[in-house]
């Protein structure tokens, strides 16, 4: 099953609003999940038609991430994206690419992209929000 | 056989339309003020460029004489290290940077691409389509890299080499990357190996003309560079310069040597219009025309702030070389009738011409008629 990870602003509208958008669209949710991580909303869905619903909630503003990536969060400090690719390395697991998502309240919100998407998970496991 | 007169009709709209949009179109860095009529004829030609324009063609209907000529001018104007430089007309400045990180990861295939947040979303792309590994580093309020998160960055990964994407001139802020402060952070760590390149789409041509422009080009640490050529300089078909180090180009051109071309530029067929139109601006402006083109921007720049102030209007620019002036996100009813690309919570306006003082007037009046008491 195909998973979207969708970053909001906090509020309790936003939920609604990314039920509302993929129903408009003929898009199914078959398993839905959110979260807070400070100021934004993580909303980890899946759904029938991943492409279409990747389309429909980018043309809506919506920051919607793939299931190749995982997103991480980590205190926002100078070097703590290498330190995170550094823990990679030490356990073999190839980075590819690591893209500041957002950043509020002292913390960053991060998407990596790894050659061993589930060994990287099992690695960050302290800091992943969704994978 | 003549087009149909429903045919006609559509095209008449679309030209009637591009004359409406142009005056409202401020946000985006376009001098829109030139004239081409004395390169019409060629279109008649079916030209290309293909091919590495210093090795000459078989294909006769090309303008590498002139390509060369405006490639000379850039390396003069980026301060290239005489004798060491190669470069080509792009298809903008995307293609640019492509050339760029493509001879930083061919020099260095373990090398770690290390780029701001401010950078341009095109170079991600270019990431993933190069498959090179890639860091983003913080970005400071003012656009700027975060020095602290790059040295702390370099010194985890020292065993790698750094290729670092420097901004000179950020999409949406117009933030310099400083290439001195870069350049001394690789030093004081000790790391032998890196590359430097340096994005400067639209203050690649603005620096060269001002009298403090800082460190920004090869002379400063730069191993390559990207400059529009439709940016300042005005030119209805995006255009640009590659330009980097001669013997590095050569090093990737002996790895590249089995696919039977020397030839390192990234496109097939080149576009041969747009190399002649750059060669027509640049002579017929001169250097002290485009001097004259950067002085003027500036200065409405500088004005374009001092009014969105004096209305409440946070509005700010990087520092006095830039063009991009910086301020809040437009109510929707301003954004509707002005051409303007806001991220996030801010947008901006870039003073190219033929943008005057009597449209940011109207412009700042639109806003401050339209913003929330």
């Amino acid at each position: 099953m195909k998973q979207i990870t969708v970053l909001t602003r906090k509020s309790t509208d936003e939920l609604s609003r990314v039920v509302g958008i993929l129903a408009d669209a003929g898009i199914n949710i078959e398993e839905i999940d959110a979260e807070r991580v400070e100021e934004t909303g993580v909303i980890v869905l899946s759904v029938d038609k991943y492409d279409e619903a990747l389309r429909v909630l980018s043309s809506h503003g919506l920051r919607a991430i793939t299931q190749n990536a995982l997103v991480i969060r980590m205190e926002d400090k100078p070097g703590a994206l290498a330190a995170v690719s550094k823990r990679l390395q030490n356990a073999g697991v190839e980075m590819r690419s690591m893209h500041i998502l957002r950043r509020d309240a002292g913390h960053s919100l991060v998407s990596l992209v790894v050659t061993d998407h589930v060994q990287a998970a099992a690695v960050l496991a302290d800091i992943v929000v969704a994978s | 056989m003549p087009l149909a007169a429903d045919d006609q009709s559509r095209l008449d709209d679309l030209f009637t339309h591009f004359k409406e949009q142009r005056p409202r179109s401020i946000g985006y860095p376009c001098n829109q003020e030139f004239d081409y009529h004395e390169l019409f004829r060629f279109l008649e030609f079916s030209i290309n460029n293909v091919g590495d324009p210093f090795s000459g063609s078989n294909y006769r209907l090309n303008t590498h004489d002139f390509e060369r000529e405006v490639v000379a001018a850039f390396a003069r104007y980026t301060q290239a290290p005489e004798g060491d430089w190669w470069g080509y007309v792009t298809n903008g400045g995307t293609e640019g940077n492509m050339y760029g990180l493509y001879v930083a990861r061919e020099l260095h295939p373990q090398g770690m691409v290390y780029f701001s947040e401010d950078t341009h979303y095109s170079v991600a792309k270019i990431l993933r389509l190069q498959h090179t590994r890639s860091i983003m580093i913080k970005s400071q309020e003012n656009g700027q890299l975060d020095y602290d998160d790059l040295r702390e960055t370099l010194r985890i990964h020292r065993d790698v080499p750094p290729i670092i994407f420097a901004n000179i001139g950020t999409t949406m802020k117009g933030a310099v990357d400083d290439l001195a402060v870069i350049r001394a952070m690789l030093d004081d760590l000790a790391i032998a190996e890196s590359y430097i390149h340096a994005d400067a789409a639209l203050s690649g041509m603005i620096l060269p003309f001002v009298e403090k422009p800082g460190p920004w080009c090869f002379a400063d640490g730069a191993d390559s560079m990207s400059i529009s050529g439709h940016k300042l300089l005005g030119c209805p078909l995006p255009c640009g310069i590659a330009l980097a180090k001669k013997r590095n180009v050569d090093r990737i051109a002996r790895n590249v040597e089995y696919v039977g071309a020397l030839d390192t530029t990234i496109s097939g067929s080149r576009n041969a219009f747009t190399p002649l139109m750059l060669w027509h601006r640049l002579r017929t402006l001169g250097d002290d025309g485009i001097r004259d083109i950067v002085r003027r921007s500036l200065s409405l720049a500088a004005y374009a702030v001092e009014k969105l102030q004096a209305a409440d209007i946070q509005a700010w620019r990087h520092d006095e070389n830039s063009v991009t002036v910086t301020f809040p996100r437009p109510p929707d009813i301003v954004m509707k009738k002005w051409i303007i690309a806001p991220k996030k919570k801010i947008a901006h306006i870039i003073t190219l011409p033929p943008m005057n003082e009597v449209v940011v007037d109207e412009f700042v009046n639109d806003m401050k008629n339209n913003l929330k008491p």
